[in-house]
């Protein structure tokens, strides 16, 4: 395993003998005949992973995160016919959502806010008295922020796929990544260190 | 901004790897997904059983089809709310409730219309109209004259993510409070 795809890690770690093939028959036999079952079948091995990858995007609120993953099966069940296999499944879903997540986000703050949305650059005050933790951190990120962060360092996208994914430049990703990762670590300076012991000695922020 | 500081070290790696999770997505959640691929028709589910609410709904012939006709051709002409045009659209018929004074006939149409705002200000709305008594037939009906439309007083057109959805935003309906009745009907997708 290459360390880069999280789907197989996952589906090598439960243990599923050859889940690439059986969502290959799945797939076709879902298209074949529209059927539930075989819907169910996709649906079962792959929305606890996309769930848990919108709830993220959505700084931890489910019920957003719900709607999220609700859209994009509906997406994904009607351009099923076009997927063509060239990257996994589990890949291509969670374009999917983060699709769905992004229209979301749009559809909230205006066409044009989208780009100050991606640009919007995290504050600096961190409240000292707060304790904050990793996940809360991340949380805490600006919406375009968290999406690379969460893409890339998380669920293991490279640049190039965020890009496409959420239609910037993939030198925008490299740079925003950079700046969430210091964000990250600003919020975390100060405040109790959760990244393991002893590692984020001298790589605090300026 | 320099590559080198910008590299994870392996625990932070690792930490951010933790975040990764699955969430066990319940019954409820599972049967709202089945349904709004079925009201698109991308899934057959057994039977038609998850419709369950719309067995026993026989009612309105040609006057329905008319209505969600014209209702259609409105619905297009007036939205384009990107986050909504995907969402399954309702007609919801309100039926029902006795002849009113003038007086109480204007406060109700003000205690539905700020009913319409709320629903529409959460982004359901698509359109709604109050129908005058008249019933203007074309056709031969082949059900009881009972049945011809007269009892729909006006209608709601609304978008939701499935069949509870819907039914939820309609029990808010002043209507019901009123003595009177909602028929709630998915709007085929064309």
């Amino acid at each position: 395993m290459d360390g880069r795809d999280p789907a197989e890690a996952q589906e090598v770690a439960g243990g599923a003998s050859d889940a690439p093939s059986r969502d290959r028959a799945l797939v076709e036999r879902y298209l074949r005949t529209r059927d539930e079952a075989a819907f169910l079948g996709l649906y079962r091995s792959h929305t606890p992973a996309l769930l848990g990858l919108a709830s993220r995007l959505c700084a931890g609120e489910l019920s957003a995160a719900e709607e999220i993953v609700q859209e994009a099966w509906v997406r994904a069940a009607q351009s099923l016919p076009s997927f063509r296999w060239e990257s996994r499944l589990r890949t291509w879903l969670s374009g999917v959502v983060v699709n769905s997540w992004r229209d979301r986000v749009r559809a909230r703050v205006r066409e044009e806010a989208w780009e100050r949305e991606l640009d919007a650059v995290p504050g600096e005050e961190v409240p000292a008295s707060e304790r904050l933790d990793l996940e809360r951190a991340v949380a805490g990120l600006p919406n375009g922020f968290r999406a690379v962060l969460v893409l890339h360092d998380v669920e293991g996208f490279t640049h190039s796929e965020i890009a496409s994914l959420l239609g910037i430049e993939a030198g925008t990703s490299k740079s925003q990544l950079a700046r969430a990762r210091l964000a990250v670590r600003r919020r975390l300076s100060g405040a109790a260190a959760v990244f393991p012991k002893g590692e984020r000695s001298g790589r605090s922020t300026r | 901004m320099d590559e080198a500081r910008d590299e994870l070290t392996a625990a932070e790696k690792a930490a951010f790897a933790s975040l990764r999770r699955e969430i066990a997505p319940d019954e409820r959640f599972e049967r709202d997904v089945v349904e709004a691929l079925a009201v698109r028709g991308l899934v057959r589910t057994g039977a038609g059983a998850r419709i369950v609410w719309r067995r026993g709904l026989t009612m309105l012939g040609t006057a329905a089809a008319l209505l969600a006709i014209g209702v259609a051709i409105g619905a297009r002409a007036s939205g384009s709310r990107p986050s909504v045009a995907s969402l399954p659209r309702y007609v919801l018929f309100l039926e029902g409730t006795d002849n009113l004074s003038p007086e109480e006939e204007s406060r109700r149409v003000e205690e539905y219309k700020s009913w319409a705002r709320r629903v529409a200000g959460e982004g359901h709305l698509v359109s709604g109209e109050k129908l005058r008594p008249e019933v203007l037939r074309l056709g031969n009906s082949p059900g009881s004259a009972a049945n011809g439309g007269e009892s729909v007083r006006g209608y709601f057109v609304i978008v939701a993510r499935n069949n509870r959805e819907a039914l939820e935003i309609a029990r808010g309906c002043p209507h019901l409070r009123h003595g009177g009745w909602i028929v709630v009907r998915p709007i085929a997708p064309v």
